[in-house]
């Protein structure tokens, strides 16, 4: 029969129910211990590999830098090439008046002989064109032309004479 | 100064302290260790996207250095760093021997800023041609370089003489005074901008001569008889 001796002092002794909390802490103390050992190692393992990493790359960054330094040339040519055809392309966004020239060239080419173009004025936005035809038919078969074509938004007949010895006088306002 | 203190309550500090140191430790490793990780990892994604960016840049550089400079001298017909008058004079003079035309009263204009954000000089002259000769004079200013619009045209007929009076807007800008970043993307150039490379070659370019330097004839030694 084994008998169980206390031979701490009554003050020194301590519940039961301390006991156990003890325990608990200090079991609590080792698994927080071994968590924050892995935990740190886990943190300088990866900032490691993580630096190594980022020293690779880096190198390798450089290594691409001191390539395109070496093609600087060719840059200047691509940053030269790409701000001229920009602009370029501005200059030639810019209204001109060739567009409603051409629109108005078929009509000109058929004007006939006996007729005489007076005076055609173009801007970008519009477009002014005086005719003097020499006989009626020439006056019709210009109008049934413009009347008929479609290239036009609006043709306005701004004034309209007769003269005896020069023939019809129309002028347009073409937009 | 713990003497005081119950046994259970000194078991009780001692086993808590542990716990508490290590719970300080938690937060200050993961606290500094975390913000190195995240300092290098940002290094890391940076150093990464410039690596992405850098060996795009190499790749465009190698495909296009064959016909870039090329292209760019072309551009830089088209649209020159200064004012191109003289150019554009030679080569409307040049349209109108090739179609039969007189030019005659030839005006440059001042720089003015235009709207597009470019430079211009507003150029103007009057022709003389038949009617035929005259539109196809008109209609071939589209195909030259330094690049122009027609911005006026008045024609008129007088007793049998066809005239017109043309005001052509020339344009130019200064050449780009900074390159890039070096880690700064550059694109390819675009479909549009090929096609406009392309345009830009039926263009008729001006012709320059180029005067030789003279080679000495005379005396090497002026003080020499």
């Amino acid at each position: 029969m084994t008998v169980t001796l206390n031979l701490l002092p009554p003050e020194h002794t301590i519940s039961s129910t301390l006991g156990k909390t003890l325990k608990l802490v200090r079991m609590l103390n080792v698994i927080l211990l071994s968590g924050f050992i892995i935990f740190a190692l886990g943190l300088a393992a990866f900032f490691a590999f993580s630096s190594i990493q980022l020293q690779s790359i880096s190198s390798e960054v450089d290594e691409i830098k001191s390539l395109i330094v070496s093609q600087e040339k060719t840059e200047q040519a691509v940053v030269l090439l790409k701000d001229r055809l920009a602009k370029i392309g501005m200059a030639r966004g810019v209204v001109s008046s060739i567009k409603i020239f051409s629109r108005i060239e078929p009509f000109l080419i058929n004007i006939g002989p006996n007729s005489n173009l007076s005076e055609l004025s173009i801007d970008p936005q519009k477009l002014d064109l005086s005719v003097v035809f020499r006989s009626n038919s020439d006056l019709s078969a210009f109008l049934k032309n413009i009347s008929d074509s479609e290239v036009f938004k609006f043709v306005t007949l701004t004034t309209f004479g007769y003269n005896p010895a020069s023939g019809y006088l129309a002028t347009f306002h073409i937009l | 100064m713990f003497k005081n203190l119950s046994t259970g309550t000194k078991q009780i500090t001692v086993a808590v302290f542990p716990l508490l140191a290590v719970i300080i430790l938690f937060i200050i490793v993961g606290k500094f260790g975390l913000s190195k990780i995240s300092e290098v990892r940002a290094g890391l994604a940076k150093a990464q996207k410039d690596r992405t960016i850098l060996t795009q840049k190499t790749d465009i550089l190698r495909t296009v250095s064959a016909s870039v400079g090329e292209s760019a001298n072309a551009a830089l017909v088209v649209l020159p760093e200064s004012n191109p008058s003289l150019a554009v004079v030679s080569q409307i003079k040049l349209l109108a021997l090739e179609n039969s035309v007189l030019v005659s009263g030839i005006k440059s204009g001042p720089e003015i800023a235009d709207k597009t954000g470019l430079l211009r000089t507003d150029i103007s002259f009057d022709i003389i041609a038949p009617r035929d000769q005259m539109i196809a004079f008109i209609k071939a200013t589209g195909n030259i370089a330094p690049v122009i619009v027609v911005d006026k045209i008045k024609l008129s007929e007088n007793g049998g003489v066809e005239r017109a009076a043309i005001s052509v807007k020339s344009f130019w800008s200064p050449l780009p005074t900074k390159l890039p970043l070096l880690t700064t993307e550059i694109t390819n150039l675009t479909e549009a901008e090929k096609q406009l490379i392309t345009d830009m070659g039926s263009l008729r370019k001006p012709v320059f001569v180029i005067v030789p330097p003279s080679t000495g004839t005379g005396r090497t030694d002026p003080f020499s008889p």
